[in-house]
């Protein structure tokens, strides 16, 4: 059981909705996975009547947590209006507080991220701001309210897994009270055994499960992988050594090995 | 009167508010579908479902309808 938000669940996979070859595979996925957190988004209505209801029907029957985002957004003012309209549209204060500012990486705009956390923690959000690895910067969310902060592991939806283990472990160290999640360049199981096994208390991930081949499966391994690298955090890694230490013991070693 | 709706310029009769706009798409054969749920912002400001009667919508208004949709 963990945790977040002040909401209890038994995952800490946090999974994506968007990507899958369909809507019934989305659904098998997130099941397959365990996730009880769904990440979805708010887009124009196209006015033809192909309104993502059937999406949304099929997600809410889920009965899991959602989570909204602001994808698309490239300001404090365009992040923060989204967000009204996700807590009325889902019911939830709950927002994965998403402003770009590089198009060409998706990286997030530190400075507007900052300005719309304090905002909408004024206006009674729980903020999960997808942010970089950089410590100021998380330590200034953390100042303006955030409980939860989650920076990338890579650029949204390449998959290279965690590009900068040094900053992201020093994030774990320099802030043991902050609820770290990483979002977004998860590509591999190994990607989200090596963040959990780092001690983050969650990983969130949509597109390696959605345009793997079998995204159902992938799920699965996903969940899999998130739980061994949190078992393996809690039971503490050996230290890693530069010199070769036999595992068997040398005692009584037979007399044809002695020189 | 003329407003833009989601980007796109359309042409409607005067309403008294944005409830009021919103009944007559449900009345309406009209090409717009009114969605099951969504959220609105009239120029750039979310506007609560409890202030759609009170909200009058102007002549070359900017009205945003988001609906549920997948995402990361």
């Amino acid at each position: 059981m963990w945790k977040i938000a002040d909401t209890e669940v038994d995952s800490r996979l946090l999974i994506g909705s968007a990507l899958y070859p369909s809507p019934e595979i989305m659904c098998e996925a997130i099941q397959a996975s365990n996730s009880q957190i769904v990440t979805v988004s708010l887009r124009r209505q196209s006015f033809d009547g192909a309104d993502g209801e059937q999406f949304w029907q099929l997600l809410k029957s889920l009965k899991l947590n959602i989570l909204p985002n602001t994808a698309g957004c490239h300001s404090a003012k365009e992040a923060i209006t989204t967000a009204q309209m996700a807590r009325e549209l889902f019911g939830t204060h709950w927002i994965k507080l998403e402003v770009i500012g590089d198009d060409y990486s998706l990286q997030p705009d530190p400075f507007a991220l900052l300005e719309a956390s304090k905002e909408l923690i004024a206006q009674g959000f729980e903020v999960f701001p997808y942010c970089t690895d950089d410590l100021v910067l998380c330590e200034k969310l953390m100042s303006a309210g955030c409980r939860i902060l989650m920076p990338w592991g890579a650029p949204i939806g390449t998959g290279k897994g965690l590009i900068n283990p040094y900053a992201l472990r020093n994030l774990r160290q320099r802030l043991p009270e902050a609820t770290l999640i990483v979002d977004a360049g998860i590509g591999a199981p190994s990607h989200a055994s090596q963040a959990m096994e780092m001690g983050f208390d969650g990983v969130l991930l949509n597109t390696a499960v959605a345009q793997a081949n079998d995204p159902i499966n992938m799920a699965q391994a996903m969940g899999l992988a998130v739980n061994a690298g949190r078992l393996a955090y809690e039971a503490g890694l050996m230290p890693e050594q530069d010199t070769a230490q036999p595992s068997t013991p040398t005692l009584g070693t037979p007399f044809w090995h002695q020189t | 009167m003329h407003i833009v709706l989601n980007g796109k310029a359309v042409e409607i009769p005067q309403p008294d508010n944005l409830q009021d706009f919103f009944d007559s798409l449900n009345r309406n054969d009209a090409a717009i579908i009114l969605p099951k749920q969504f959220a609105v912002a009239l120029n750039a400001q979310f506007i609560p479902r409890s202030q759609y009667a009170d909200t009058a919508l102007q002549e070359g208004d900017d009205l945003e309808l988001l609906v549920p949709m997948q995402g990361g």
